[in-house]
């Protein structure tokens, strides 16, 4: 029966795949060639920055791998808390999930069925680009062999444990909320992720690191293993990283014993992953299931309101949108969780000092700053702007079907995300200078690319909501990961290179001369013809997304 | 065939269904009616294993469907207001993948799928993608689709959405001939001149609680009138 079930399941991703590609020939064509050219970009910027920390920088092999394990505890704690996320509504919240519920199949074949979907699904285009950062990687130590078996043996590996986390964490979480509350189990679990993530990069600082490290001068590229936090052997990115150290080193015993530990521990959360859902789904889903009913059954006196008059159209899209938003728990959830990344990060800006002697390092570190700021909005914008007009659903039929033309429709969704991105954008821009000395002068420039930044990102997110429209899918979380969600972060990405790279010249300039600097005012034409190209083109793109025959 | 027995389901502070106890045996037609928020969908669910109860139990041929649910779902055909398909499969491999989910072996599966297509006549659609039928012939195939692996116990709610006439008569017919052969019928609908059409059994829920339960035969008189009398009188 479950061979017939994922293979049911293969057999449709495949299809759905290259019914995309028959169907949308243009769309296709030009995601391809989004990821190729990201990919290209990914593979030189690894090879660049291999090359520039081992030669120029001269930091040694040890400390270079263990920034390596630091680059993959971030990627394997962001895909552990998204699969989170994911896991939920494919697995719980999920009209496939429920009808296979209905049939006399085991729960925990359908929590593997559901599981395998959402990891194939939002799992490929991911690997594509991890296969090009391996490759640069390779290229630079002319060694394709270790990188092809880094990927096999240690990368896959560390998703596929990520993503089996992600999934015990929410079992668990659903069934602890049987005994607390729901709020409370998230809060709790949310505590020791934030918890766990914080303590590993508090006990991994690069910066004391290096400083260990050199004391070790000029043996930097020996094993220093010594200098490790033990509490580290338990994270699977850290022998990820040791298999590629151990590979460059020519250590083939080390290499081998970090793979399969790497490989022993995936599977050992791949198998207690099942086993807990053999035990826990079947009460998971009814717990969830519950949760949402009850929800329902405690919605009362919830009102529209009444508008008249001529701001009573837009201001009733404005207010469904709004209401449909607050009232979806996905949605108010993530939200939740990033405004509060947002104020941890601004904390911290505000907190911190860099006081560099080095012009170059310091717009350096300005303009990492800006990038980081520029990442949180384009995040924000693919995550809740890029599903708006898919959201619209099977009901824009009624809109399509009303006295009104689909522009107003548009800028009812763009308009609130412009608003809120933009009011982010210039909170982070006031902030960004802060940690910088004599930093009042670059704020005015800062807040200019911050509102850009808040214009500029959520209209890329709308020209493919548009180009990718879907409104078969309900889901936002699976609108938000799907393949023209990618396409829009990968392109809002290449924006933000652009960008950053304004924001370099520009702050070099500043940090150059301290007094007498003069905002060059190109930048602001250079920022408003992006702006309005943007807009035009999220403009053409949503109009004709809802336009189009149903 | 499925019993009832003092069934609750509390939402916090709402009660949605409260000691419900009813048995459908095997032969039975039985309409579950009620007004919209009586408690219809919610048991139903419970029936489907979709929601377990806050009290009380359902047995489906003898097997509580919350204990042991994989047994319990041997015996059943589940048919939602709102069925979920799979777009990009054919009906045909829409209905084996049902059939194989039974355990059924390929002889065993191609008969019902034979049988059950030519009931609802979706045979010559069999070969189509999902996505290109219309809402009557997805319909068709759900009921379809619910016959394939000869269930003991039908439950359906709202069967007749979207069914043309000549569906919602094929429907009617079969659905007594399904009964007539052994299995039992649980059906929540709407129209009262259906259930009075097909069923032998009625209940009434309110509130959550079941305020009526008689034969159908009761109202043999006068027809639909006096069911419609009665409906109005214990809802209202």
């Amino acid at each position: 029966m479950l061979k017939h079930l994922v293979g049911t399941k293969l057999h449709l991703l495949y299809l759905e795949g290259g019914e995309r590609m028959s169907r949308h020939l243009m769309r296709s064509v030009f995601s391809f060639l989004t990821f190729a050219l990201f990919a290209y970009l990914t593979f030189e910027v690894v090879k660049f920055t291999t090359s520039y920390l081992i030669l120029e920088a001269k930091v040694g092999l040890f400390v270079f791998y263990r920034l390596m394990a630091l680059a993959f505890f971030v990627f394997f704690a962001i895909i552990s808390v998204a699969n989170v996320l994911v896991a939920f509504a494919t697995v719980f919240r999920n009209i496939e999930a429920e009808f296979l519920h209905t049939l006399p199949i085991k729960p925990v074949e359908i929590f593997l069925a559901r599981f395998l979907d959402s990891f194939l699904y939002s799992s490929a285009l991911m690997l594509i680009l991890v296969l090009a950062a391996v490759s640069g990687y390779g290229a630079f130590f002319k060694d394709p062999v270790t990188a092809i078996l880094g990927v096999l043996l240690s990368i896959l590996p560390l998703i596929l444990s990520a993503a089996c986390l992600g999934a015990i964490v929410l079992l668990l979480a659903l069934k602890l909320s049987k005994e607390i509350s729901i709020k409370t189990a998230v809060v709790v679990l949310s505590l020791i992720y934030a918890g766990g993530t914080y303590m590993y990069i508090r006990f991994n600082n690069p910066f004391t690191l290096f400083t260990e490290v050199m004391k070790y001068y000029p043996h930097i590229d020996q094993y220093l293993g010594a200098l490790d936090p033990k509490a580290d052997y338990l994270v699977p990115s850290f022998w990820s990283a040791n298999f590629f150290y151990f590979a460059a080193t020519g250590n083939v015993a080390g290499a081998v014993l970090s793979a399969l530990i790497v490989c022993g521990i995936a599977a050992l959360l791949f198998v207690l992953m099942l086993r807990l859902a053999g035990k826990y789904y079947q009460e998971a889903y009814w717990i969830a299931r519950h949760k949402l009913f009850e929800r329902k059954a405690a919605r009362s006196g919830e009102g529209f309101g009444v508008t008249a008059g001529k701001r009573a159209r837009p201001v009733s899209l404005l207010k469904r949108d709004f209401l449909l938003f607050v009232r979806e728990p996905s949605q108010t959830f993530h939200f939740a969780v990033m405004v509060i990344l947002i104020g941890v990060f601004l904390f911290n800006l505000f907190e911190m000092k860099i006081y560099l002697p080095d012009t170059f390092i310091v717009s350096a570190a300005f303009t990492l700053i800006f990038a980081f700021n520029s990442f949180l909005i384009v995040a924000f914008a693919v995550r809740f702007v890029y599903p708006m007009i898919s959201l619209e659903g099977e009901s824009v039929w009624f809109l399509r079907s009303s006295p009104m033309k689909p522009e107003r429709l548009f800028y009812s969704k763009l308009v609130p995300g412009v608003a809120v991105l933009s009011a982010i954008g210039i909170v982070l821009g006031y902030a960004a200078p802060s940690p910088f000395k004599n930093f009042r002068g670059l704020v005015p420039e800062s807040v200019l690319y911050g509102l850009a930044g808040g214009i500029i990102f959520p209209s890329v997110a709308m020209v493919f909501g548009g180009a990718f429209v879907d409104y078969t899918e309900k889901n936002p979380v699976r609108v938000a990961s799907s393949h023209g969600a990618t396409v829009s972060l990968l392109i809002s990405l290449g924006v933000m290179v652009i960008l950053s790279s304004m924001v370099f010249s520009q702050s070099f300039k500043y940090f150059s001369v301290h007094t007498n600097f003069r905002f060059d005012t190109s930048v602001i034409w250079t920022l408003a013809g992006i702006g309005t190209a943007s807009v035009v083109l999220a403009r053409y793109f949503g109009g004709r997304a809802l336009r189009m025959d149903l | 065939m499925l019993e009832l027995v003092s069934l609750s389901k509390k939402f916090g502070s709402f009660t949605a269904v409260d000691d419900l106890s009813l048995k459908v045996d095997a032969g039975d037609v039985y309409g579950f009616l009620g007004p919209n928020g009586a408690g219809k969908t919610t048991t139903i669910k419970m029936v489907a294993t979709l929601l377990k109860p806050t009290s009380g139990k359902v047995t489906i041929n003898g097997f509580d469907a919350h204990q042991s649910p994989e047994t319990a779902k041997k015996f059943l055909s589940y048919v939602p207001d709102q069925p979920f398909l799979y777009d990009k499969l054919t009906g045909k491999e829409f209905l084996l993948f049902v059939a194989k989910m039974y355990m059924m072996d390929e002889s065993d599966a191609e008969k019902g799928i034979e049988e059950a297509s030519s009931i609802f006549e979706v045979k010559p659609w069999l070969n189509k993608r999902i996505e290109d039928y219309s809402q009557g012939m997805r319909q068709r195939l759900v009921l379809a689709a619910a016959l394939v692996h000869k269930p003991k116990l039908i439950v359906i709610d709202e069967p007749m959405v979207g069914l043309d006439p000549k569906g919602a008569e094929t429907f009617k017919a079969h659905i007594r001939l399904v009964a007539e052969n052994g299995s039992a019928v649980f059906m929540t609908t709407h129209q009262l001149s259906l259930a009075k059409e097909v069923c032998n059994r009625v209940g009434v829920i309110h509130n959550g609680r079941l305020v009526y339960e008689d034969l159908m035969a009761v109202f043999s008189g006068d027809g639909v009138a006096s069911l419609e009398k009665k409906y109005i009188e214990l809802t209202s």
